[in-house]
């Protein structure tokens, strides 16, 4: 029974703990939440501004050009069509052939564990490099065809081991005892039992999946020629790209008459900024009913010390 | 409750059924991948053979495909084409990937250097079938350095550059000044580096642009470089003021490396380098030059020189044209004549970059040497080095992009300068050449070149073509090339450092010779000693 | 815990043993026929029955964990094909390439590029480099997120915690070009907020150059980073907290008691994840922030591949610096793996 001198003295340094995070956290966010705006404001205003940095806390030579140029370019409209497409189609397989090997893996029993995991792990030290990759795809007919995007990243082992963690910690071997007691198969518990707990889980590696395919612009780089199978990342950054390269093209972009090299830089630096918002609008739209998933507490009572 | 468990026996034999017929689709497919490549066909639905070609373009230009002058491109080659376009600014890595996989299109175009068509063994000597592609040989034999400037020590000719017409031969690079500015303030354009300072003096103190603001910069230059010497915007074109040939365009001047009098030397440990670095620091010093040039990016030095579109307020830059300061001030600024850097000098010793040999080849053209229609593919390049097809890949289909005058006139439309997007032509990235007896009307480009080029003619009779300057087509052989290019990283990479920090706060008397010793240290003497072997290999030509 | 169980097991592994079924049931037939032995009347002896008989526990294994198998083989095989097949690219590094013989050629040159490389004069610099960004990005990337998580954990609102989250998540979908435009501007000593604040060139030092770095990878994926210990947060049973609130723990000792030793697991996996990354460094973000002035500091590993690999199309000098890349990240792996099996419970395998 604790002393009122001591609740109160408690009670006061608690208090001014939760005024410590809380102003940990507002700083936080308004460190973080600051170049986000200048974001949004830059993509508003006027490139020449922007770069000399005149462009603070509101847009200023407001102008819709940048995002105009951005949305009246089909190929926009046919990379984000393409880029739904590989990351919902690709992320489906992920989690298809991710979480039940992660699930098996975490099970202490599988001797064989320790093995592949590391077998797993060393493909993440040591990798071939592109050209064989490349040499690989060809033969398999995957160059050039919209497979690319999705078959050779089905599997992901950084989210692999981390799902594996996860289902380590959460999910306990008693808890597999007590189901076979009722005759419930392994792959059944995994499926009925297991994966419904898992909620958390389940959206985080679909959506750090989600997103890697979202954010992949290296694959339609190297492996794709034809350009209507490129999906939004590789679209945006080549023209941003293109018009800010001061070296190798030079001379292609001399020969562009009207427009001259200085033009198409600004044009560059004017969508920059509004390609960002034009392609993370959506996952910021995703993140909120992934959050949904972070229930509390679901676990409880299905296993009793 | 719970049903009975079946056996283990009855599950072990399903799973291993299971198991196995996985493992076999999975075999399957991957036996079934010896390519069964769609190139392998050799005619189309009509008969007529097909050829892949595959160009690097802009992805702010169309794509080729749908460009009208393709057409006639496969009537004349009695051919189906298909056209395929990859991004230029992207393509490095796949290209690498293209030639290590050894699968290379029928024909590239942009698409692979000259070098590496050399050193990979999967292209066509083009040299050979010039029978087969007579407007290709009259290219050669029309511009002399054509053949020369692309072929191996063997005459071998793997791939063959584009040639952009006589206008273009210029070196693209001049000293850019503000006119209103020196009008204003009744200034001469300065013929030495003392009258040159006192002009940039002069730029920032008795405000030229009559805004009542300090806010004129009166030289802007762009980051230095790493990966190469010179670069965009780089003030090291001064060196030509000191008497030291530059020669920006070619693969040897970007390492640094240049020719006096027949000898090979080194740029980054010569005298005139001295020079121009001590002259650069005294300017920034006097905060003439921006103080964080080194540091701005690239969007933040043509922000500059844009301004906000009204009042200029960059006095002069190293650049390709006035419209590297925006076309609001494409009026104002003017070229002006390299001064000399000390008045001592002779006037004949003050040069200029040489660039104008290189500037005016630009993309190559390739065919892999296992292409499925080889004579087909002969005919597609004849076509497009044909003259007509030649000036419409330059500035587009006819008649709405470019018009026919005959006798050799073209006139460019003006719907070419306005359209942006929807231009039907690959311009600099184009597989062809005008020829040096064409004429072509309404070339803005031209007009703009020729204006800057201008004040350069006198000064271009000073440069010894013959002695100081290294040809275009002096390149290392396979056994060198890698240990040139690490030796240049290396060097390169020490020198800009060293460069930057003398440019920011000087030393570099004081540190000069401790410099000349590790640069030699680090690569220097050997890559002069080997380029001195290119050099004299290269001029026996 | 006794749990009656059917079939092959007759006792329940103590909780976090790492148990070998195969030990057991061999334990199993060994008593067995002790006691079958026993029953006949012979003497038991250990050593008949301990000649391993591969087959028969291999196929016991089978029956016992096919499904594990069933659900594990999908993934290998992918792995296998798109990982394992194309290592064969690695003999680049002690073969040397030649175009017209392709990735399969070349002439043994054994360890001639992991020398250049090691004997290379920007070897120093560039390894020291690599491993100051590393390292301090890795502290830092580490700490961060776990702060982060358990700050956010502490909000009581559903939607304050999801406005503040997904604002501090959102800078991981900026790609790496704009973020160093970014970077130039705001520490633009004449014009930037945080540069004219500063008074100097931050971008000009070579000192500056690794904070700048660290500073700008936290900001960008701090946030994304603690959605994982988010989601072990929220995994914890609420009445733990109340009982621990009604034994007087105030918020530190609820944080420290509950919410640390709820996401330790996924630290540990975590910290040993990003140790086998040591010398990586991401090329795009050092090569953009580079300049002439600060590049005795901006110079890693990565980049000086670009350099001589890329644009230098030297393959086999770029593969063995890859090689010796990998390798010295495997050598940190293992090592931190094997302290966190003997230090705690998890580990990466």
């Amino acid at each position: 029974m604790a002393s009122s001198r001591n609740t109160k003295k408690e009670k006061l340094g608690d208090r001014l703990i939760t005024m410590v995070i809380a102003a940990l956290i507002v700083i936080t966010v308004v460190v973080v939440a600051y170049p986000l705006w200048f974001v949004l404001i830059a993509s508003f205003s006027d490139p020449s501004l922007v770069a000399s940095g005149q462009v603070t806390l509101w847009p200023r030579g407001l102008t819709l050009a940048g995002y105009e140029l951005v949305i009246a370019d089909e190929r926009i409209w046919q990379g984000y069509g393409n880029t739904i497409l590989y990351a919902v189609g690709g992320t489906t397989l992920n989690l298809l052939v991710t979480l039940p090997a992660a699930f098996a893996l975490s099970r202490r029993d599988f001797r064989p564990r320790r093995t592949l995991l590391f077998g797993l792990v060393f493909t993440m030290m040591f990798s071939g490099g592109l050209i064989p990759s490349y040499i690989l795809f060809h033969n398999l007919g995957l160059l050039n065809t919209r497979w690319v995007f999705i078959l050779p990243v089905a599997v992901n082992v950084f989210n692999l081991i981390i799902a594996r963690a996860f289902f380590e910690v959460s999910i306990p071997e008693e808890l597999y005892d007590a189901a076979r007691v009722d005759g419930v198969s392994f792959f059944g518990f995994f499926t009925r039992i297991a994966l419904p707990l898992s909620g958390a889980l389940v959206a985080v590696i679909g959506l750090y999946y989600f997103v890697q395919h979202w954010n992949d612009y290296f694959t339609g780089l190297v492996f794709i020629r034809d350009q209507s199978m490129l999906p939004l990342q590789n679209v945006l950054q080549s023209i941003i790209l293109a018009n800010q390269s001061s070296n190798v093209r030079e001379v292609a972009t001399v020969g562009a008459g009207g427009t001259t090299m200085q033009d198409a830089r600004e044009l560059a630096d004017q969508i920059k900024y509004g390609v960002i918002i034009v392609s993370s609008l959506p996952l910021l739209v995703l993140y909120p009913f992934v959050q949904k998933y972070f229930n509390k507490g679901v676990m409880l009572g299905a296993v009793k010390g | 409750m719970s049903s009975p468990r079946p056996k283990h026996r009855h599950y072990s034999r399903r799973g291993a059924a299971l198991g196995g017929v996985l493992a076999c689709a999975v075999s399957l497919t991957l036996a079934s991948c010896a390519g069964s490549d769609a190139a392998d066909e050799k005619t189309d639905a009509s008969g007529r053979p097909i050829v892949q070609v595959l160009v690097a373009q802009n992805p702010d230009q169309m794509p080729v495909a749908e460009m009208g002058w393709t057409a006639q491109v496969e009537e004349l080659c009695e051919c189906a084409i298909e056209w395929e376009s990859v991004d230029a600014t992207g393509f490095g890595e796949q290209r690498a990937a293209m030639l290590a996989a050894q699968d290379v299109p029928d024909i590239s175009i942009s698409a692979f250097s000259v070098e590496d068509t050399q050193r990979n063994p999967y292209f066509e000597d083009l040299g050979t079938h010039l029978d087969q592609m007579p407007n290709l040989r009259e290219y050669f034999d029309t511009v002399p350095t054509a053949r020369q400037t692309v072929a191996t020590t063997d005459d071998e000719v793997f791939s063959v550059s584009s040639y952009m017409g006589a206008g273009y031969e210029v070196p693209g690079r001049y000293m850019i000044v503000n006119k209103t500015w020196l009008e204003a303030l009744d200034l001469e354009p300065p013929r030495t580096w003392d009258e040159l300072h006192d002009m940039l003096v002069a730029f920032k103190e008795q405000d030229p642009n009559g805004n009542g603001k300090a806010d004129e910069i009166p030289l802007n230059i762009n980051q230095l470089s790493i990966d190469s010497f010179g670069g965009f915007a780089s003030p090291f074109l001064l060196l030509n003021s000191a008497g030291l040939t530059t020669h920006f365009a070619t693969g040897s001047m970007l390492q640094g490396i240049y020719v006096e009098d027949g000898e090979v030397r080194n740029a980054l440990v010569s005298e005139e380098y001295r020079e121009v670095i001590g002259f650069l620091h005294q300017l920034m010093s006097e905060g003439l030059i921006p103080e964080d040039a080194l540091t701005a990016d690239s969007s933040q030095y043509s922000a500059r020189n844009q301004a906000d579109g009204i009042t200029p307020t960059v006095g002069m830059v190293f650049g390709w044209g006035a419209s590297d300061l925006g076309t609001e001030f494409e009026d104002q600024y003017i070229s002006i004549a390299p001064p000399k850097a000390d008045e001592s000098m002779a006037d004949d010793e003050v040069v200029w970059d040489a660039s104008a040999d290189t500037y005016v080849f630009t993309s190559n053209i390739a065919m892999s040497s296992s292409a499925t229609n080889k004579e087909a593919a002969y005919r597609v390049i004849d076509a497009l080095f044909s003259e007509e097809i030649s000036v419409q890949q330059f500035r587009g289909t006819m008649p709405s992009f470019v018009t026919d005058d005959g006798d050799g006139t073209y006139t460019v439309t003006d719907h070419f300068w306005e359209a942006s997007n929807d231009r039907e032509a690959l311009e600099g990235g184009f597989a062809g050449w005008i020829s040096p007896d064409i004429t072509l009307a309404n070339e803005i480009n031209i007009a703009r070149l020729q204006k800057m080029d201008a004040n350069y003619q006198d000064v271009y009779q000073n440069i010894d073509w013959e002695n100081d300057v290294i040809p275009p087509w002096a390149r290392p052989s396979e056994e060198d090339t890698n240990t040139i290019a690490n030796n240049a990283t290396n060097v390169l990479n020490y020198a800009m450092q060293m460069t930057a920090s003398w440019l920011q706060d000087g030393n570099v008397d004081e540190q000069w010779d401790e410099y000349v010793d590790q640069v030699n240290t680090l690569g220097g003497t050997q890559n002069v000693e080997l380029w001195q072997q290119i050099y004299d290999e290269a001029r026996q030509k | 815990m006794a749990v009656p169980l059917g079939g092959a097991r007759n006792f329940a592994p103590p909780e976090g043993e790492n148990v070998d079924v195969h030990e057991m049931e061999q334990e199993l037939s060994v008593q067995a026929a002790s006691r079958q032995s026993q029953q006949a009347g012979q003497p038991f002896s250990r050593e008949s029955t301990d000649r391993p008989r591969p087959t028969k526990t291999l196929v016991r294994h089978l029956a016992g964990y096919w499904q594990h198998w069933l659900m594990v083989l999908p993934a290998m095989l992918f792995v296998l094909l798109f990982a394992y097949v194309p290592m064969y690219g690695l003999r680049l590094a002690v073969f040397e390439y030649d175009p017209a013989e392709g990735l399969l050629g070349g002439d043994f040159v054994g360890l001639k590029y992991i020398q250049m490389f090691v004997t290379s004069p920007l070897f120093g610099q560039v390894l020291t480099n690599t491993l100051r960004i590393s390292l301090g990005t890795l502290v830092l990337g580490f700490l961060a997120p776990i702060i982060l998580a358990l700050l956010f954990n502490q909000i009581a609102g559903g939607n304050t915690k999801r406005i503040a989250q997904t604002i501090t998540y959102m800078p991981h979908f900026i790609s790496v070009v704009v973020i160093v435009a970014m970077i130039n501007i705001f520490l633009n000593p004449n014009t930037g907020l945080l540069g004219a604040a500063l008074g100097s060139n931050v971008m000009a030092e070579p000192e500056l150059f690794a904070p700048v770095y660290w500073l700008s990878e936290v900001w960008q994926h701090a946030g994304w980073s603690a959605i994982i210990y988010l989601a072990a947060l929220s995994n914890v049973d609420t009445n733990l907290y109340e009982a621990a609130k009604l034994d007087g723990a105030g918020r530190i000792r609820l944080i420290r008691h509950i919410d640390i030793p709820a996401i330790l697991p996924i630290c540990g996996i975590l910290l040993i994840l990003n140790l086998g990354q040591v010398l990586s460094v991401s090329f795009e973000k050092a090569l953009l922030m580079q300049n002439a002035l600060n590049l005795s500091a901006s110079e890693v590993i990565s980049t000086y591949v670009y350099r001589v690999g890329i644009l230098g199309n030297q393959f086999s000098y770029a593969t063995a610096i890859g090689l010796f890349n990998s390798v010295i990240n495997l050598t940190l792996l293992v090592i931190a793996n094997t302290i966190a099996k003997r230090v705690s419970n998890t580990s990466l395998y």
